[in-house]
């Protein structure tokens, strides 16, 4: 029954090609879809997600953050402007994504890696994209004729030839999350000119592929296969991005590095955390290469890359960490907890008199930390030197 | 074709199956109030249309119908039943902790459905066949959010064979005698006391009728649903 499959698979794939040189009109601002249209049910679907966002306990409610993020997405818009409605989420990985209805989720970990206000606003301007190519409902529909073409075909072979079983098999819908990359790039074309209409170095662009490509590596990571499945290969995208920069002027040449980093600031040794909080050592540990190349280290970053080979605990880990945990108490701003892993590294090696001293540092600095009784314990049990 | 009969009347088995045996009640429970407050919690309801490949579409104007003909039409039930049921604000201000409640009810709908009404290998020797699942404290503060005694959970997925499928249906049954299936109506309700947090009642519904586009066959389906409430 192979040929009855590849026939189904070439027909699918036929049709895909025919509709993606259609394609679907672009929505034009403050557009609502027919509430008897097949577009009105995503919608309204999306809707009920969006409500979910609103009130996820992993929403980020700051609402200092949030202005500034919907400022840039405003800007970035332009006439789309009202109808792109901004959710900030606590969310570690490399992640944004446009509900068919224009509502924008913006994980934590994205903000994490963006360098600055022009890579947001290419980030945007890419979701933003998404919607106004209504990318969601052209998937939708490809998915649906496509599986209607399987399963005729199906049927119809199988009648013809006389089977009995292999039928349901061709019933079966086939489901994708991801956009198509003919839509990503469609996406990326809309964001290059939607960022550069708002003022900012299209060039941030190429910096934000290039530092994803090198951080998520050849390695199929989790995080890396999350990004990926959704996206075109990213060396040939880079290569694309490249060329399609090139061709702009960049008149304004915004970066908004300062303003971006500031804005950040508050919610940092936040994100850095839940980063580590994944255990995945080595992808963290790469994303932290990428974020000293961006933007140096300071005493937040050198701390949490202590962190990464604390947990880890491989071989050499606890010299590392140490090594780590060192570079942040000579930079400015070292976080408190910086003296309690200190103490837990070296009690684990038995020096006694360095983790008490560490153990008391921080004991004197925070006084009523939640895990205040249980450093005493440590500091009670130890051997007196 | 060799099988067309046998699948025909191994289907109709498989239906009568599911049509019985639906409901499931707390022990103990019986009515102590005159009249308990029972709230109507806002509907998870999503109706669809089937495409000839089974692809499944959302369509809005008809969840918008369906919405309203079902509240009606569960409010009417309820009334025969001699109950009266208040409709609770979906917005997040009217009622703090909405939302994170009816998560909280959906996997314990999910459990239920589960290991109740579920293949028979899935029962939980734990609960010696009884429902004993409860919300906890949530319930307690969903009372008072809601001002009631009682939560009146409903979930309904609802499709509809586009005209796609019925044909394919047809052609599919003629050529290789092998029936696809149509609309479908599923969901599960359930009655929460919320002084205790228990689920004092559920039911389950699986079945390929029903309408709740039209006011008529969603009083049917509210009337089905709320068959054995104990009154």
């Amino acid at each position: 029954m192979r040929w009855i499959s590849l026939t189904a698979s070439a027909m699918t794939l036929l049709l895909a090609l025919g509709g993606c040189s259609a394609g679907l009109p672009e929505l034009v601002p403050r557009a609502r879809p027919d509430i008897r249209s097949d577009e009105a049910g995503l919608w309204l679907v999306a809707a009920k997600s969006e409500a979910a966002l609103q009130q996820a306990p992993t929403a980020i409610s700051d609402p200092g953050l949030n202005r500034y993020v919907r400022g840039i997405a405003c800007k970035v818009a332009g006439p789309y402007c009202p109808d792109i409605r901004v959710y900030l989420v606590r969310e570690p990985g490399l992640d944004a994504r446009m509900l068919p209805n224009g509502a924008l989720q913006i994980g934590s970990g994205l903000l994490l890696r963006l360098r600055d206000e022009a890579q947001l606003a290419a980030v945007i301007g890419h979701e933003l994209g998404h919607y106004v190519e209504r990318h969601s409902f052209d998937k939708a529909w490809r998915q649906r004729v496509g599986s209607d073409i399987r399963a005729w075909l199906g049927v119809l072979a199988q009648g013809l030839a006389g089977g009995g079983g292999d039928a349901a098999d061709a019933l079966m819908p086939v489901r994708d999350g991801a956009f198509s990359s003919s839509q990503e790039i469609a996406a990326d074309s809309i964001g290059l000119r939607q960022m550069t209409a708002a003022g900012y170095a299209p060039a941030a662009v190429v910096d934000f592929w290039h530092a994803s490509v090198a951080e998520l590596g050849e390695r199929q990571s989790s995080i890396a296969l999350r990004l990926l499945a959704r996206h075109p290969a990213p060396g040939s995208r880079l290569d694309r991005l490249r060329t399609a920069v090139a061709a702009v002027a960049e008149p304004h040449a915004v970066r908004g590095y300062v303003r971006y980093q500031a804005a950040l600031a508050p919610f940092r040794a936040a994100f850095l955390a839940d980063e580590v909080r994944l255990r995945l050592p080595t992808e963290t540990l790469r994303l932290f290469e990428r974020l000293r190349r961006q933007q140096g280290l300071d005493a937040t970053l050198a701390f949490y890359w202590g962190e990464v080979y604390r947990l880890r605990g491989w071989k050499d880990d606890r010299q590392l960490a140490l090594k780590f945990y060192g570079e942040a108490s000579r930079l400015p701003n070292a976080p408190v907890a910086l003296d309690r892993s200190i103490g837990l590294v070296r009690r684990s090696e038995s020096d006694w008199l360095a983790a008490r001293a560490a153990f008391r540092r921080y004991l004197a600095a925070a006084p009523d930390a939640a895990d205040a009784a249980m450093i005493r314990a440590y500091l009670a049990e130890m051997p007196e030197a | 074709m060799r099988c067309r009969l046998a699948c025909l009347v191994l289907w109709a088995v498989i239906g009568a199956g599911c049509a019985q045996d639906t409901a499931r009640l707390a022990e103990g429970l019986r009515r102590t109030d005159a009249a308990p407050r029972i709230a109507l919690m806002p509907m998870d309801i999503l109706l669809s249309r089937v495409s000839a490949g089974g692809f499944s579409q959302p369509v809005a104007d008809w969840m918008a119908s369906a919405d309203y003909n079902l509240t009606q039409a569960l409010r009417q039930a309820a009334v025969e039943r001699g109950l009266v049921l208040r409709s609770v604000d979906p917005a997040p201000a009217a009622a703090p902790g909405l939302r994170q409640a009816q998560l909280l009810q959906d996997a314990v709908q999910d459990a239920i459905l589960l290991h109740h009404f579920g293949d028979a290998r899935d029962r939980l020797p734990s609960k010696f066949g009884s429902l004993r699942w409860s919300l906890g404290p949530t319930a307690r503060q969903l009372r008072d959010a809601v001002s009631a005694d009682y939560a009146l959970f409903v979930r309904l997925r609802d499709s509809y064979s586009s005209a796609g499928r019925r044909v394919l249906a047809v052609v599919s049954m003629v050529l290789v005698g092998m029936p696809l299936s149509g609309g479908q109506q599923v969901g599960i309700a359930t009655l929460v006391d919320l002084r205790t947090g228990q689920v004092v009642w559920a039911r389950a519904l699986d079945r390929s009728t029903g309408d709740l586009r039209d006011p008529g066959p969603a009083l049917e389906t509210a009337r089905l649903l709320l068959k054995d409430l104990p009154q």
